[in-house]
């Protein structure tokens, strides 16, 4: 390899190191300035490059998608919800569910709580970020002082806008869901075979919050879980 | 049956959600930098992002193979900037002087990466794009030949050019044009 070889060479790809040009290295000093000059070109060029992204961005891109979705969404979930709450009438009945009170948006909620991805009973996800929570939240109106929320997400329930979370507290994990428009008269219990808790009345709808009904822990402590809840989220109007 | 059926869906939107989600927090800062020096403005950078996912979203199901993200997104970022120069006639790599100066706060402002910088939004956009792929995503020559849909010798003569012109510009030697007329 002759110098002007060695050169288109490292002006081509200055990370490459072939065994022709790095014999053509030992034997010329100025093809091994000329390739230094190069690299530190490349370097300032990557630092002239790497300009800041704006924070919340991948947030803001996945509220775009959930805003364009919406309409396709709801049909769907409204098919859903409807298909489910037959299912949750005809497998667990009246005697499992002492919520009977059509405003608790009860069915609704459970319905969709079965549809939760199974990937949340493992409880090793990662919170996601305050931003992300914000944004999601702000949608509806609402605001969130919550941590270790790993999955947050607009979702059609009944008809209506909710918001549809899923939080860790200390070890245990509950579902938490808070439909507009549904107003409760009173706190409802809620026992079946799935879910264990509470559905609430709420300033901003019909708050539930649901235990696994196999995690014993968790279903001690889901009352005390929907008591700070309903502290934690308020209508952003409010602040 | 239709109860298996409807939740089977659900999960299938679940999965896409998933795979979605993980997409754009894996690859939208690199695509917001990409677009960014293909369009040389930060709004229209996020827009061109917020379009690539949108579109990316539709065609999801069309992506088979994960390892092929990057540069599936990639194109479809190009695509949809031809599309929008096309709809505009505007020459976005035509960012006068000052426009960029007053955008820089953000950056790295030593003078020798602003006049760099400076030098590479002035850089023809067929000489830019591959050297930001290399230079910043670190893709080989046969990638970026695959992802422009020209030869390989094509994209090394590109890339040769592009160091040999910013080296000149920095040096003095050159007066690189601001708009694409040196194709």
């Amino acid at each position: 390899m002759n110098c002007i070889e060695f050169r288109h060479l490292i002006l081509t790809d200055p990370s490459a190191k072939p065994s022709e040009a790095e014999a053509h290295l030992e034997t010329c000093a100025q093809c091994t300035r000329f390739k230094q000059e190069i690299l530190d070109l490349d370097s300032d060029i990557e630092k002239a490059l790497s300009i800041e992204v704006p924070e919340g961005l991948a947030a803001r891109i996945m509220l775009n998608q959930s805003l364009k979705q919406t309409p396709l969404l709801q049909k769907r979930w409204a098919q859903l919800a409807m298909a489910a709450s037959f299912v949750v009438a005809a497998v667990f009945g009246a005697t499992l569910l002492t919520v009977q009170e059509p405003d608790a948006g009860a069915e609704p909620m459970l319905a969709h709580a079965n549809h939760q991805p199974h990937e949340f009973s493992d409880g090793e996800h990662e919170p996601i970020s305050n931003e992300e929570l914000e944004v999601m939240m702000a949608q509806l109106q609402l605001t969130a002082s919550l941590d270790n929320v790993v999955y947050a997400a607009v979702c059609p329930i009944d008809g209506e806008r909710a918001a549809h979370l899923v939080i860790k507290d200390g070890k245990d994990q509950y579902t938490v869901m808070l439909v507009p428009e549904h107003s409760p008269s009173k706190m409802y219990t809620v026992d079946d075979k799935i879910w264990r808790g509470y559905i609430s009345p709420h300033p901003a709808g019909a708050l539930a919050v649901l235990a696994d009904a196999n995690d014993e822990q968790a279903v001690a402590r889901v009352r005390e879980v929907t008591d700070k809840l309903q502290s934690a989220i308020y209508l952003s109007a409010e602040l | 049956m239709k109860d298996n059926d409807t939740e089977s869906g659900h999960m299938t939107m679940q999965r896409k959600q998933a795979q979605y989600e993980n997409l754009v927090k894996a690859y939208s800062s690199w695509l917001y930098r990409y677009a960014y020096w293909l369009c040389g403005e930060k709004a229209t950078s996020e827009d061109l992002v917020q379009e690539t996912f949108l579109r990316a979203w539709r065609f999801l199901d069309s992506l088979k193979d994960e390892g092929s993200a990057k540069s599936w997104l990639t194109t479809i970022l190009r695509r949809e900037n031809a599309r929008r120069f096309e709809r505009k006639q505007l020459q976005y790599s035509d960012v006068e002087m000052d426009t960029i100066s007053s955008e820089r706060q953000d950056f790295d402002t030593r003078p020798e990466v602003l006049a760099l910088r400076n030098a590479m939004h002035r850089l023809p956009a067929k000489y830019r794009e591959p050297l930001v792929l290399q230079v910043l995503e670190g893709y080989n020559l046969e990638e970026i030949a695959a992802m422009f849909d020209i030869p390989r010798n094509t994209v090394a003569t590109r890339l040769h050019r592009a160091r040999q012109k910013l080296r000149k510009f920095l040096e003095g030697e050159e007066e690189l044009l601001s708009i694409d007329e040196l194709h």
